[in-house]
């Protein structure tokens, strides 16, 4: 069934399915970081649009869902491509989000902290080589931006003797990175 | 630059300028850029707005409101069927207890920066912030204020807090907001303020009699005085005239972290977070120091029966120390009192005693029953599981236990088997 469905987009519709894997070295607030994903793809002229998944471990583990297109152009010899993926941002290991995120809050007690994803958007730019008739090589450089929510309950003090007052508190991460591909497409 | 932009050139100049705006544009991405690859933390917050009133609005608004929700409660006071219960700050629940097994919330006090109490005869006493506050309490459902004492607790404007001088603050508004951080910095604080009372008994004067406070009270009747502790000094107050209390004078308390006060027959016994002290109130408006029984660095209330005074150490994050267990102390000789022995618990709070039988709320270990008729050999008759318990005061065989969830009455007739009459739930 799939296989003929795969069939019919890509000789009625002219899609050809391609598989992506690529590597990133992401540039943010603190040292470099890397993520590894693998996009498929349906390609179409110039466009490609498909799903990808992977793993993003900038400051954390976590493993980003997205939709992604790509269009390509040709000026004269060269031929760069613009992309943006969009999608939701699974978070991972929570434990060592916690060491760098509420460390006043967890000194004072074992506050319970309750983590979730976000939205993951990238778009950038790059070159496309070929290597082979119908293998390519990918280059390119963006903005890619991830956020984790983090909730826990805390109390206010009030400025004197015994009057806290509980609250509940939200906090969104939000990490801002460039970042340097280079994929491989077949 | 500007030339560039402007001007016609010829080509070998064109080039040149063509190269300069590459340049400006390159830097100027990567400036743009730098500020775009910010880690960044936007924090839902809820911050607390005062709500002001004058002091006369604050006097002439303490009377007798309608029953409200207990959701954040303090200290324990009993007196003739009724417990006092504290609203941390905004003042005090009136419960009708006479059935143990329906107890019912009669009143609330508004009292704004209320945290302490004691009942004598039928004038309560309470502190309003910095004053002291009496208030006649005859009829529960319609209480009069009969007193003011003004400025008499100044510590209570320590720490972060100083009062508008002509206003007062009678309750807060939270309001949500959202602050933006470039960099991950986020805090919180932890509750860990537990209180807790114990049974202080204090012998009545001028046939006007005193009600019954607890091992966390920092106010404690004896006779016809009040004497009162803050952090170091202990405070006393003439109530010959109930409805008109006089501040007379203040000492040391002995130290610098003092937490509670028990007064039993002519001693007062201090409660700090690293040991007790014990003064002789025979002259009555003159405390004077007896003896001192220093125990490692803990939460530490007290109380006494005469011959034995029983201190329950705790640890946790506001208490310091590692210790959690209670010291059974020789007090025979004021002047040096001895440890007869310790014995382990889980994370004792308040404690009160009814002739043999000792009642120590463990927190979550829930409440437990002693035979304390031998001080050497205290030994678990009954256990009430299933609460976390942190106050407790021992009336004619019912427990009043404060807990996280309930103010809980407990019928401990046989201490063995001891039984939940009723309750009144916290709503938080």
């Amino acid at each position: 069934m799939l296989i003929s469905v795969m069939g019919i987009s890509q000789t009625k519709l002219k899609w050809k399915l391609r598989a992506m894997p690529e590597l990133g070295l992401q540039i943010g607030s603190i040292s470099p970081s890397g993520d590894a994903r693998l996009n498929l793809l349906a390609e179409r002229k110039s466009w490609m649009l498909g799903l990808g998944g992977g793993a993003d471990f900038y400051r954390f583990e976590s493993y980003p869902v997205y939709v992604q297109s790509r269009k390509s152009f040709v000026v004269g010899k060269w031929k760069p491509f613009a992309y943006s993926s969009l999608g939701y941002n699974i978070m991972g290991k929570v434990d060592q989000f916690t060491e760098w995120g509420n460390i006043w809050g967890r000194l004072g007690g074992p506050t319970s902290y309750k983590y979730g994803g976000g939205l993951y958007a990238e778009a950038g730019a790059g070159l496309v080589a070929k290597i082979k008739k119908k293998d390519r090589l990918y280059f390119s450089a963006g903005f890619v931006q991830k956020t984790v929510t983090e909730k826990y309950d805390s109390f206010y003090w009030l400025g004197f003797q015994n009057q806290l007052e509980p609250v509940k508190n939200t906090n969104v991460y939000t990490m801002n990175r460039l970042v340097m591909r280079v994929a491989f497409k077949f | 630059m500007l030339r560039c932009v402007t001007s016609s050139f010829y080509l070998k100049s064109k080039i040149y300028c063509m190269k300069k705006i590459l340049l400006f544009a390159s830097l100027f991405f990567m400036i743009g850029l730098q500020s775009c690859i910010k880690d960044e933390l936007r924090r839902k917050v809820t911050i607390f707005r005062p709500v002001f009133k004058t002091k006369m609005e604050v006097r002439n608004s303490i009377i007798s409101d309608v029953p409200m929700d207990v959701k954040n409660p303090g200290k324990l006071f009993y007196k003739d069927g009724f417990v006092f219960l504290n609203e941390l700050n905004k003042g005090i629940h009136i419960i009708d207890i006479k059935n143990p097994s329906n107890p019912t919330s009669v009143a609330f006090v508004k009292i704004p920066g209320n945290v302490d109490m004691a009942v004598r005869g039928n004038i309560l006493y309470a502190d309003l912030y910095t004053d002291l506050v009496a208030i006649d309490i005859s009829n529960p459902r319609a209480v009069k204020l009969t007193n003011v004492n003004e400025g008499v607790f100044p510590d209570k404007l320590s720490y972060a807090y100083m009062a508008d001088s002509g206003k007062i603050i009678v309750d807060w508004i939270s309001v949500d907001t959202v602050l933006r951080e470039d960099e991950f910095f986020a805090w919180g604080m932890r509750k860990d303020v537990m209180m807790s009372a114990t049974s202080s008994s204090s012998p009545a004067s001028s046939g006007v009699a005193n009600g019954t406070g607890g091992s966390m009270a920092r106010f404690a009747l004896s006779s016809d005085r009040m004497y009162t502790v803050d952090s170091r000094n202990l405070k006393v107050f003439n109530t010959i005239n109930p409805e008109k209390p006089v501040y007379v004078k203040q000492v040391s308390a002995g130290g610098w972290d003092i937490e509670t006060i028990f007064p039993f027959g002519n001693n007062l016994f201090i409660g700090s977070m690293t040991g007790m002290y014990i003064f002789d109130i025979s002259t009555k408006d003159n405390p004077v120091l007896q003896g001192t029984f220093v125990h490692a660095r803990v939460c530490d209330p007290v109380i006494s029966d005469g011959k034995f005074a029983y201190v329950t150490l705790r640890n946790g994050s506001m208490c310091s120390g590692f210790e959690n267990q209670l010291d059974v102390v020789d007090i025979a000789d004021l002047k040096k009192p001895a440890l007869v022995k310790s014995y382990k618990l889980t994370n004792p709070h308040g404690l009160s005693k009814d002739g043999n039988t000792l009642i120590i709320c463990d927190g979550k270990d829930g409440v437990k029953f002693f035979d304390a008729s031998k001080a050497s050999d205290v030994k678990q008759l009954g256990w009430v599981k299933d609460i976390n318990a942190f106050d407790v005061i021992a009336v004619n065989n019912v427990a009043i236990v404060s807990a996280v969830d309930a103010l809980y009455l407990i019928d401990y007739s046989n201490p063995a088997m001891p039984v939940i009459k009723g309750s009144v739930k916290i709503k938080n």
